[in-house]
């Protein structure tokens, strides 16, 4: 595949599963990439049935081609259809860089395709770049739970180059006036046995309240300081619904029983990339700082002026959150309530 | 007189009585036997027969001047009545024994006018055993102690010695009218009593019921003793004799621990003889659980209970004590004589509650020693069952991966030294004292603040000191008061080779923890240096001049100690931190009504520093309520647990303004110029 | 038939490391040591330990084998499995075989996994707490031609030749089956890890591991080819300035710091 040019973005569908946003935050990144090698930009799109205004819609996002395929058993999201329809699609089109979201779909299908090409592939990847001597994709990743940042390049002669994002890490594609491109639909042959695994059922989390920790714009988060499930729940949730966003919380605090489990944000919790996040009591380990380093604006609240925390943040409050949060939050709901 | 002394059917009486005595004794050494010392006889061993002189001297003083007991002036008194009046008895009882079968063949027969002195000491003894009844009457039905357990044993007991008391001057007040010697100088009392005496045939039958009622008493207390709490008249003598006579901090190791088949103390084939002896010592009186933090703070551990299920579970009869006592404080399995001591008979909660704070030792009239029991139930329930709160764990696996238990910490063992110009130990042939900072003072946000005080205040008196820095390592004592045996002697080793090979002397610590496992538990490992706890040193610093302290405390401040457990009780020492807090310039000193050997644990102790705190009551927001009803300003300790302890319960209580918690180390530090 | 699992785990730096003593060598693109601090089995890898060891509880003859690639220190961490209560270890040990990536790394443990054959499942972390990619797991069961379920709380055999796993999503659990031979990752949600026994952690210190190199392996040198190369490895500079909102009173600075997000237009 010596001769492979082109960006190819897989992008995702809420039909299937697929995460809603990350097909234009990866445009953005292949079309700052493409500034930089001149590719083209094609998207990927998989379901059983694709609208064209859908399809159509991402063409002013700056893509040349969109391939629409199509078919009942892509329907719904399997990792073997999905890998196999990839890889065959991958194997066609045969672009130089292929870029994924580190979503479920990502997780799978991202490695599985690149051992099947024999090319290599970096995950969850928070910036991508050129390397202006070789021309080939520099992709950055966050290593040792957020400790160190390691550069990755796939091995000279290997094609395609193959990098997933990390959601929110990408500002979205803006339309661009006057692009034109084409819808592709091609034949698309698929077998159900390819699939040697199958989802029997799926138990959805209670829904939580409110916004979800992993979709929020804004974060209300806890550490152990906070004290009691009693002071989470009131400053916590209540600041979190206050501002229309998640609640989330530290390892030590989930420990401690404050928080459950599921708020856990971190090495070992979930990671988040909102555009505020509010640390409230939370001394800042490097642990929790993997789960939120990504955070657009950090804010935190610590009566130790020495916590870590205020090394990663934007703002910062050195002072107890019992007397600081309750004004806060008043503040907020009154600047709220005046909108814009 | 004697009914004995007749014939029944043509078998002499006293054949009868003879044969009636002896049976009770068999009953009695029977149950003895079986109960009591066969399992003793079969316990594991435990060393304590060394010091006997020494042991001697606690003897006296702790049975015959039942020293303990007196801790609570009332049923000190009263106890002491009847145990001394029990003691003279002893003499007397035998001769109205010997009575029974003839009259010629006494004591009193033998020593005449002597047994007859003897005899007024008996009636004043007398009259102060039913004094004695009479007081814990008064407080089982009046006073009711919250933890004193009022079973029908304890009436049933209470009468028995009254009614011997009763039955005698009744007898003795009858034949002292029958013989006609009145009034009688040895009898004041009977001999008061005989006026009210009957005419002489229904005297001598009367006589004859009382005496035969009092030495059926007897004979009964005598089989029923082996049955009851009163067990103890037999046990504790011996339970005292055998006491622990190192510091109370220091808990010994298992030996050879990579040899052993069995850890800990899972069933009681495990139980040492002193543990056995132990629970049959147990008197029930519940002092222990009346100081007990973790009772008092609704966790299910009751000490006085756990040694009562041991008791039973020794007897093959498992019993309900904690069931009933903590009754919706943990789930307890249904009793059943197939559950295994530990984590059946006795909750794996239970063994988790206990802060190893040492008050029920302490407070225990009988030496009973609860927390090394507790330890080896722990130790099996880590090294062989793997049954440890989640918490418990991760503090264990932290130790064993990154040598201290402090999981997220954002320090590393040199990074609080950064702006100060702290001297490195090279050898302790040219440093005086090893600082060892220890794992909270290195790691701990809050607790690196106290290591900077020490080194300011080190400094400034001029001692020549040195730090391990990236050498440095837990002591162990987390691990082996969690139960993980085999991890503490690991880490016990690796110190004491690092420490000879720096050729460490003398050694300066700012937790009591630390200072508590290097003086009573390396000497074990081969580590034998001079341990100081750091408001030793201050102390000294001070009286001999080097240190000044010349900034006073902020007007009106007024300051109250609170005992760290491993410094105060289980090491003794309660006076350097005392002296150190009225050295502080300024300020005004007072007391929590629980200080000294008294003192309430800050929680944090036994592991619980890293353990979460389940119930609702907590012990450190208990102990800071203690601390704000004085009205201090200050709450002052030696210890970095119990500031972390003691300051969290203050926000608990949202009492930042009114209390801060300060490390002897800072004050001092503060009031430097 | 009894079960077969193998467990493949990694040594990873001490990821609990703080970041006060992480440091890493730029030339050679690696990380320092941290003193005082051991290296450990990759925690990811430690849970899917687990959860192999929780089908064996239920069915006792099953036999876990413990996989391992590394350099010395490496036995600790097939030790540690079989103190968990494995029964097996296997460290494949070689230079050669050091500083590899993601490919070739699958390429040598599927290399191992062969000679370990016959097996029901494999268990691997859902990545490795060092270079935290996700690869090795996926691209085994792709070279070994077998299906691959990740990210996973918990898996049982419900009947011979189908495995059951339970994967977890953002908002919620998926269960799904398999045939046998099946790789399976987890993570974080399997829990707590069982901590060793005082016997078996005795007895996983006098257990025989066998112990493998490259040739012994029969590892082809045209397949043993990275895909990838690391080509920097660096500490992000935060250069974030904090700015410390200054007030009388701590309600006030609170007051004053939703007035400085409203200005910066955050909310």
């Amino acid at each position: 595949m010596a001769d492979a040019t082109g960006i190819l973005v897989i992008g995702e569908r809420p039909e299937n599963g697929g995460r809603r946003g990350i097909t234009l935050e990866l445009l953005g990144a292949a079309r700052k990439l493409a500034t930089e090698t001149g590719d083209s930009i094609d998207v990927l799109l998989l379901g059983a049935a694709i609208p064209e205004p859908e399809a159509n819609g991402l063409i002013e996002y700056g893509a040349a081609r969109i391939h629409a395929l199509e078919h009942p058993l892509l329907g719904e999201y399997n990792p073997d259809i999905f890998t196999t329809t990839v890889t065959e699609a991958v194997r066609r089109i045969n672009p130089s860089i292929v870029l994924f979201g580190r979503t479920e779909m990502g997780q799978d299908v991202a490695p599985a395709m690149a051992f099947r090409l024999k090319t290599g592939v970096a995950m969850d990847c928070l910036d991508l770049t050129v390397d202006p001597a070789s021309k080939r994709l520099v992709m950055v990743r966050p290593v040792y739970g957020g400790n160190a940042r390691a550069n990755y390049m796939v091995a000279q002669g290997r094609f395609p180059q193959v990098a997933s994002v990390r959601p929110k890490t990408q500002d979205p594609a803006e339309p661009v006036a006057g692009h034109s491109g084409e819808v592709i639909r091609p034949q698309l042959d698929l077998d159900a046995s390819v699939a040697r695994t199958r989802q029997v059922s799926y138990q959805a989390w209670e829904a939580a309240e409110g916004v979800s920790l992993a979709s929020a714009e804004i974060v209300v988060s806890g550490g152990r300081g906070i004290g009691s499930a009693e002071a989470y729940k009131e400053v916590i949730d209540g600041g979190a619904a206050i501002l229309g966003g998640a609640s989330g919380a530290s390892k030590a605090a989930c420990d401690a029983g404050f928080a459950p489990p599921g708020n856990q944000v971190g090495l070992t919790g979930q990671r988040v990339s909102p555009k505020l996040y509010i640390a409230v009591a939370m001394s800042g380990a490097s642990q929790h700082l993997a789960g939120m380093g990504t955070a657009k604006n950090i804010v935190a609240i610590n009566r130790d002026p020495d916590a870590n925390i205020f090394k990663v943040s934007r703002f910062g409050v050195v002072g107890d959150y019992k007397q600081v949060m309750p004004a806060f939050l008043a503040k907020c709901r009154e600047l709220l309530s005046q909108g814009e | 007189m004697y009914p004995t002394h007749a014939s029944f059917l043509g078998v002499p009486g006293a054949l009868l009585f003879g044969l009636v005595v002896l049976a009770s004794l068999g009953v009695f050494t029977w149950a003895l036997w079986t109960r009591v010392l066969q399992p003793i006889l079969r316990g594991k061993p435990d060393y304590r027969f060394d010091r006997l002189p020494e042991r001697t001297v606690k003897f006296l003083v702790y049975v015959i001047g039942q020293r303990k007991v007196f801790d609570n002036a009332f049923s000190g008194a009263l106890h002491a009545l009847i145990f001394w009046g029990f003691i003279i008895w002893q003499p007397f009882t035998l001769n109205l024994i010997l009575e029974g079968f003839s009259e010629s063949f006494t004591l009193a027969a033998l020593l005449g006018p002597v047994w007859l002195a003897y005899t007024l000491l008996v009636e004043v003894a007398s009259v102060g055993i039913l004094v004695g009844c009479a007081m814990a009457a008064y407080r089982r039905l009046v006073m009711r102690p919250a933890n004193l357990e009022s079973h029908a044993d304890a009436y049933l007991i209470l009468g028995l010695i009254a009614g011997l008391m009763v039955t005698y001057f009744a007898a003795e007040a009858l034949r002292l009218s029958l013989l006609g010697h009145l009034p009688a100088w040895y009898a004041p009392v009977s001999s008061a009593l005989a006026g009210f005496a009957p005419a002489a045939d229904v005297a001598v039958l009367a006589f004859g019921a009382l005496w035969l009622l009092h030495v059926g008493i007897l004979l009964s207390f005598l089989v029923y003793l082996p049955f009851s709490k009163h067990l103890h008249l037999m046990a504790a003598p011996f339970n005292v004799f055998f006491q622990n006579l190192e510091t109370r901090g220091g808990l010994a190791g298992i030996k050879d621990i990579e040899q052993q088949e069995r850890f800990g103390v899972g069933s009681v084939a495990d139980l040492t003889w002193k543990q056995m002896l132990d629970a049959a010592t147990c008197t029930e009186c519940g002092r222990c659980t009346d100081l007990c933090p973790a009772y008092a703070t609704d966790k299910p551990l009751s000490p006085r209970d756990l040694i009562l299920d041991m008791k039973a579970a020794i007897a093959g009869q498992p019993a309900h004590h904690q069931r009933s006592v903590l009754a919706g404080r943990a789930e307890f399995a249904p009793l059943s004589a197939e559950l295994p001591l530990v984590n059946g008979i006795i909750h794996q909660e239970t063994l988790w509650a206990c802060v190893t704070c040492g008050a029920c030792m302490e407070a225990c009239p009988v030496f009973i020693e609860h927390v090394p029991s507790i330890i080896d139930m722990r130790r099996n329930l880590v090294l062989e069952q793997t049954l440890l709160p989640e918490t418990a764990e991760a503090a264990l696996v932290s130790m064993e991966r990154r040598g201290h238990p402090w999981r997220g910490t954002q320090h590393d063992r040199v990074s609080w030294m950064e702006g100060l110009d702290v001297p490195e130990f090279t050898s302790g042939d040219d440093v005086a004292y090893l600082y060892w900072v220890g794992c909270s003072g290195a790691l701990e946000d809050r607790n690196r603040k106290i290591t900077q005080a020490v080194v300011k205040v080190l400094q400034a008196s001029g001692v020549s000191f040195g730090v391990l820095g990236p050498l440095e390592t837990c002591t162990g004592d987390p691990a082996r008061r969690m139960g993980n045996e085999y991890l503490f002697q690991m880490m016990a080793k690796q110190n004491v080779e690092l420490f000879k090979e720096k050729k460490v002397k003398k050694i300066i610590t700012q937790c009591p923890h630390c200072f508590n496992t290097f003086k009573n538990e390396y000497p074990e490992y081969g580590g034998n240096w001079e341990i100081t706890h750091h408001s030793q040193v201050i102390e000294e610093l001070l009286a001999s001049g080097k240190l000044k302290l010349a900034r006073p405390l902020p007007e009106g401040t007024t300051i109250t100690y609170h005992d760290s457990c491993y410094l105060g009780r289980h090491n003794g020492e309660y006076d350097a931190p005392r002296n150190v807090v009225n050295a502080l310039p300024g300020g005004t000193v007072v007391e929590m009504p629980r200080n000294r050997e008294k003192s309430f644990c800050c929680g944090a102790g036994g592991g619980h520093m890293w353990m979460e705190e389940k119930s609702a009551k907590r012990i450190n927001w208990e102990r800071t309520q203690q601390a704000l009803d004085t009205g201090a300003s200050v709450v002052a300790t030696g210890c970095p647990f119990c500031v972390l302890m003691m300051e969290d319960g203050v926000r608990g209580k949202n009492a930042e303004d009114q209390l801060r918690v300060k490390d002897l180390a800072e004050l001092v530090a503060e009031a430097l110029e | 038939m009894p079960l077969h699992l193998i467990c493949c785990v990694k040594q990873v730096p001490d990821p609990e490391t703080p970041a006060a003593s992480f440091r890493v060598d730029p030339g050679a693109k690696r990380v320092l040591p941290a003193p005082g601090i051991s290296p450990v089995i990759s925690p990811f890898d430690e849970q899917a330990v687990e959860v192999a060891l929780r089908i064996k509880d239920a069915r006792p003859d099953t036999r876990v084998t413990i996989l391992c690639v590394g350099g010395d220190t490496a036995r600790d961490v097939v030790r540690h499995g079989l103190a968990m209560g494995a029964d097996a270890g296997m460290l494949i040990k070689d230079p050669t075989l050091e500083a590899m990536d993601a490919y070739q790394t699958a390429y040598v443990l599927s290399l191992a996994v062969q000679r370990l054959a016959p097996y029901d499942a494999i268990f691997c972390g859902r990545q490795a707490a060092d270079f935290d990619q996700g690869l090795v797991g996926i691209g085994l069961a792709e070279l070994l031609g077998i299906p691959a379920l990740i990210n996973g709380q918990n898996a049982e055999f419900i009947a011979d030749g189908t495995v059951r796993f339970e994967r977890v999503f953002p908002d919620g659990i998926g269960v799904f089956e398999a045939a046998t031979p099946v790789l399976t990752t987890y993570s974080q949600e399997v829990g707590q890890p069982r901590y060793p026994n005082l016997r078996n952690i005795m007895a996983a210190s006098k257990k025989e591991l066998t112990m493998l190199d490259a040739a012994g392996l029969g590892v082809d040198p045209a397949e043993f080819a990275a895909t990838s190369d690391l080509t920097e490895l660096y500490i992000p500079q935060v250069n974030t300035e904090c700015e410390l909102i200054q007030a009388d009173s701590p309600a006030e600075a609170g007051a004053l710091l939703a007035l400085k997000l409203r200005e910066a237009k955050v909310i």
